[in-house]
């Protein structure tokens, strides 16, 4: 189940609250949203436009209900632990497929296992807790020690270290289940499958064998909503949908969940690194929330609002700030330039000249990994928020695969009461300084019902539905 | 005239003369006493929509029983509900439960004759259902006196909505009608069984659902369910995704399977009234049926179009009007009794919606739902063809109209409405839309 948002209604309220009609089938859910999405890629995805289009034609083995528990979707049933939380044993619904019909069975999720843990996957890390993922993804062996596929429908998954919340990983998108196609692509199982990727965007048809149920709409067109559509005003005409950091003038939005996440990095190798750190640390936050376009807090730690606050790393020892900057931050069209500007103003008053550098988003990874930066701005779109998965993103995202698997497994083993320590370590020995929180809106033209979320923020489109005034009798 | 009629039933012991009346009197007591034999019997007698008739009824089927040595004891009003304990208490060999309907065409006699003496080897007691129970029948062809009745009968008071009750849980299609004995049962599908209730919403009896198919679930649950005469059973209903549906049995108010329905994909019964049983098909892999109603299944039947349909109504007592189809579009096709269209078709009804004969003048009206999408809905009653304003429009209540019935649920003669509303606690409320003004009403 998901958390059911009638947005047309602007109130969170349940499916009844939809006098005396009923889902329909048809019509076309055009969807503009910050960025283009490219073809979706489940390992790759990582900003809110990519996940969302995994979210439409992928689908992994557990999902998140609407009160936060996990919840089967292509498994049976929630797995439990064995062996002392080191082994989990996954058994597939009946009759899954693939969308191209391809039967979906233990081996294949093996294999895209396989394809999530394998080198330059940026979300390997989600993986590392399986025997021998290091091995899988230094490319030493393409299969993981630690997956044993049982039967058609079962596979084992035996673990290196005890790691009660290891089913949650099966429930973040980045691990929906896809297989390679004899053309090399990619296919999934999720309520779409990608049939273009033209100029009109990424558009969608329907999965009839989509195990949940066929979805409403027969077509869903994705889009980045970049030239005149940029405007604020909704383009009610031209989108059923419109997912925006800005507050729309002519459409009643609904705030997503404040899922995004950015972050100031400083590179260790800096001269003078420890007083810019400091210097961003000192930063007023909220100051810094303000300039942003979509719904947004200052955040002060890394647990905070998805869990306990950090205690406040210790003032680092003064040292006199460099007198330039290179400040990297992502080339794409809702990069936070903003905040961006206003940290240059504020680091200027102290006498550092940034200078911002606009990097497309897989160098950014990649020069953040090698150390070839000296600061950076990097937006993160939390895959989940529970504790040892949004620390292990943040440590991943900034240090690459080896500090990702390093606090995953860090914060597996840790008790409650020290996550919040353990937040804190990563911020001083990673030099993260968490700057806001941030959320999107969504904008729904009139005629649009069922609009649903995902736990990570992320839109249920297979449940949404046109009435006959948007898609005709 | 009421004086004229006891007079009629009640004259002398004739056990034959000219009187059709009489004639099926004599010959339901001859059918429920074949040989003369002295016991003590029980006599509850039912006249819904026609309080009129059930003093003489009961006066002149007495005479005829006690003619065949039987020691007739009338159950008392206040006790009809339990009249079965009450036979027992009073020490009755037998029970005779007779519904008398009337209509200008007959009257329909039909009498139940439930054992209840104490019984081992009947394993007879209070609660024990109708277990060795026997059903008797007569009809006759009312005379100007009785069809004096029926005009009587026809004259409905102004329409209201009262509450029936509440379900907690949600709803996907309601049913009601008669079942063999004559009371008046709802039939009401959730997503994991299929509800017996009475005609107060009170739960009698459930019965799971058939599995899911193999394979990928339907995305919307939907259900159609109807009461009808479908051979053995008179609830037939399926499920989108499931297995297969079923016909039931409501005999002592207990849901038994009598047979299976095909699964998805081939004609059933999605709605049945008083010019029958109308049939259709889901359309696979959805909770919508096709553009394909028939008078009886036909496997190789096509869909007209590519329309779909949300549902189908039936009015019990048909005019012009006999069956309601909703389209995906929300609007309404009405239909007649050989299924060609009968009056223009009505945009923007919602899902909940029934054809019911509220007033009594022979042809059935529009009870219908909202399609304007919002956390209210709004009942109205329309006449089919006209163009005026709603002859009844309730206040917008809290949740959606999600399914609604129609029988003659008070009793009355005249046909009511349920409808069923899906509450955002999840739970549904039953209302009773009806013209009998004895119900309380908002």
């Amino acid at each position: 189940m998901r958390m059911r948002l009638f947005l047309a209604l602007l109130l969170m309220v349940p499916a009844a609250g939809q006098a005396g009609v009923r889902p329909r089938y048809g019509g076309t859910l055009r969807v503009l949203l910050p960025a283009r999405p490219a073809e979706p890629h489940p390992s790759r995805a990582e900003t809110f436009a990519e996940l969302l289009a995994v979210r439409a034609t992928g689908e992994t083995l557990l999902e998140v209900d609407s009160l936060g528990r996990l919840a089967p979707a292509l498994l049976e049933a929630v797995p439990e632990l064995e062996d002392g939380g080191r082994t989990v044993r996954l058994r597939l619904a009946p009759a899954l497929a693939f969308h191209d019909g391809e039967p979906l069975t233990a081996a294949r999720v093996a294999e895209s296992l396989e394809n999530l843990g394998a080198p330059g996957s940026p979300n390997a890390f989600l993986l590392a807790p399986i025997v021998g993922a290091a091995a899988v993804h230094a490319g030493a062996t393409r299969s993981f020690a630690g997956i044993e596929v049982l039967s058609e429908r079962e596979l084992k998954i035996d673990l290196a270290y005890p790691f009660p919340d290891f089913p949650a990983v099966l429930a973040t998108l980045p691990s929906a289940i896809v297989h390679q196609t004899p053309r090399g692509a990619e296919d999934g199982a999720g309520p779409f499958v990608a049939v273009d990727e033209g100029a009109q965007g990424l558009v969608l048809e329907p999965f009839e064998g989509f195990h949940g149920g066929r979805p409403f709409a027969d077509e869903v067109v994705l889009r980045g909503s970049e030239g005149r559509l940029t405007s604020r005003t909704f383009p009610a005409g031209e989108a059923e949908l419109v997912v925006r950091a800005e507050l729309l003038a002519s459409a009643t939005p609904v705030e997503l969940p404040r899922r995004g996440l950015v972050l100031a990095v400083v590179s260790r190798r800096l001269a003078g690194a420890e007083s810019i750190y400091g210097a961003l640390r000192a930063l007023d936050r909220a100051d810094l929330a303000r300039f942003v376009r979509a719904p947004a807090s200052p955040v002060a730690s890394l647990l905070s609002p998805a869990g306990p606050s950090s205690p406040a790393a210790a003032d680092p020892p003064p040292e006199k700030l460099p007198a330039r900057l290179r400040v990297l931050l992502p080339a794409a069209p809702d990069s936070p330039r903003g905040v961006a500007a206003r940290l240059q103003v504020k680091l200027y008053d102290r006498g550092v000249r940034v200078a911002l550098e606009s990097v497309a988003k897989d160098g950014l990874s990649a020069r953040l990994y090698a150390g070839d930066f000296e600061a950076a701005i990097v937006p993160l779109w939390l895959y989940s928020h529970r504790p040892a998965l949004v620390l292990a993103q943040v440590a991943a995202a900034v240090g690459g695969y080896d500090a990702g698997a390093r606090f995953l497994r860090e914060a597996a083993e840790a008790d409650e009461a020290h996550l919040a320590p353990l937040a804190a370590a990563l911020e001083r020995e990673l030099l993260v300084v968490p700057l806001y929180a941030y959320g999107l809106r969504v904008g729904v033209a009139e005629g649009v019902a069922g609009l649903a979320l995902h736990d990570d923020g992320t839109l249920d489109l297979g449940g949404t539905w046109l009435l006959p005034m948007r898609s005709g009798p | 005239m009421l004086l004229l009629l006891s007079l009629l039933l009640a004259a002398g012991p004739a056990p034959v003369t000219g009187n059709p009346v009489e004639r099926a009197i004599e010959e339901l007591a001859e059918k429920a006493v074949p040989a003369p034999e002295p016991s003590r019997l029980a006599l509850l007698v039912l006249t819904p929509g026609c309080d009129a008739l059930r003093e003489p009824i009961r006066v002149a089927l007495s005479g005829a029983l006690a003619r065949r040595g039987q020691d007739v004891l009338p159950v008392e009003d206040a006790e009809s509900a339990n009249a079965e304990g009450w036979a027992m208490a009073h020490g009755a060999d037998a029970l005779l439960k007779l519904h008398v309907t009337l209509s200008e065409e007959r009257l329909a006699l039909v009498g139940e004759l439930v054992p209840t003496r104490e019984n081992f080897f009947l394993q007879r007691h209070a609660r024990a259902g109708l277990a060795g129970s026997r059903l008797v029948t007569a009809v006759a062809t009312p005379d100007a006196a009785l069809k004096a009745l029926v005009s009587e009968r026809a004259r409905g008071g102004p329409i209201g909505l009262v509450p029936l009750g509440r379900l907690d849980v949600p709803l996907l299609a309601l049913a009601a009608g008669p079942t063999r004995l004559g009371a008046v049962r709802l039939v009401a599908v959730t997503p994991a069984e299929v509800l017996l209730l009475d005609e107060h919403g009170i739960r009698l009896d459930a019965r799971p659902l058939s599995p899911f198919l193999a394979g990928p679930r339907v995305r919307d649950a939907s259900a159609v369910v109807a009461v009808g005469d479908f051979g053995q059973g008179r609830i037939a209903y399926a499920v989108a995704g499931h297995s297969e549906g079923e016909i039931l049995s409501a005999e002592g108010d207990r849901l038994e399977r009598v047979a299976g329905l095909p699964p998805v994909g081939a004609t059933q019964p999605i709605a049945s009234g008083g010019a029958g049983p109308l049939f259709g098909a889901f359309v696979p892999g959805r909770g919508v049926l096709a553009d394909l109603v028939l008078p009886a299944p036909d496997p190789a039947a096509q869909p007209s179009s590519g329309r779909e349909l949300f549902g189908a109504a039936a009015a019990p007592h048909p005019g012009r009007a006999a069956f309601a189809v909703l389209g995906c579009d929300y609007t309404l096709r009405i239909l007649g009794t050989g299924l060609e269209a009968a009056y223009p078709e009505v945009p923007g009804v919602g899902v909940g919606f029934a054809l019911a004969d509220l007033e009594g003048d022979g042809e059935p009206l529009l009870v219908v739902s909202s399609a304007t999408p919002g956390p209210r809905d709004r009942i109205r009653v329309l006449r089919p063809g006209a163009r005026d304003t709603a002859l009844f429009e309730a206040e917008p209540g809290e949740g959606t109209v999600v399914a609604a019935a129609a029988a003659d649920v008070t009793g009355d003669g005249l046909d009511d409405a349920v409808l069923a509303t899906s509450l955002p606690s999840g739970g549904t409320e039953l209302w009773l839309l009806t013209a009998d003004g004895s119900r309380d009403r908002r």
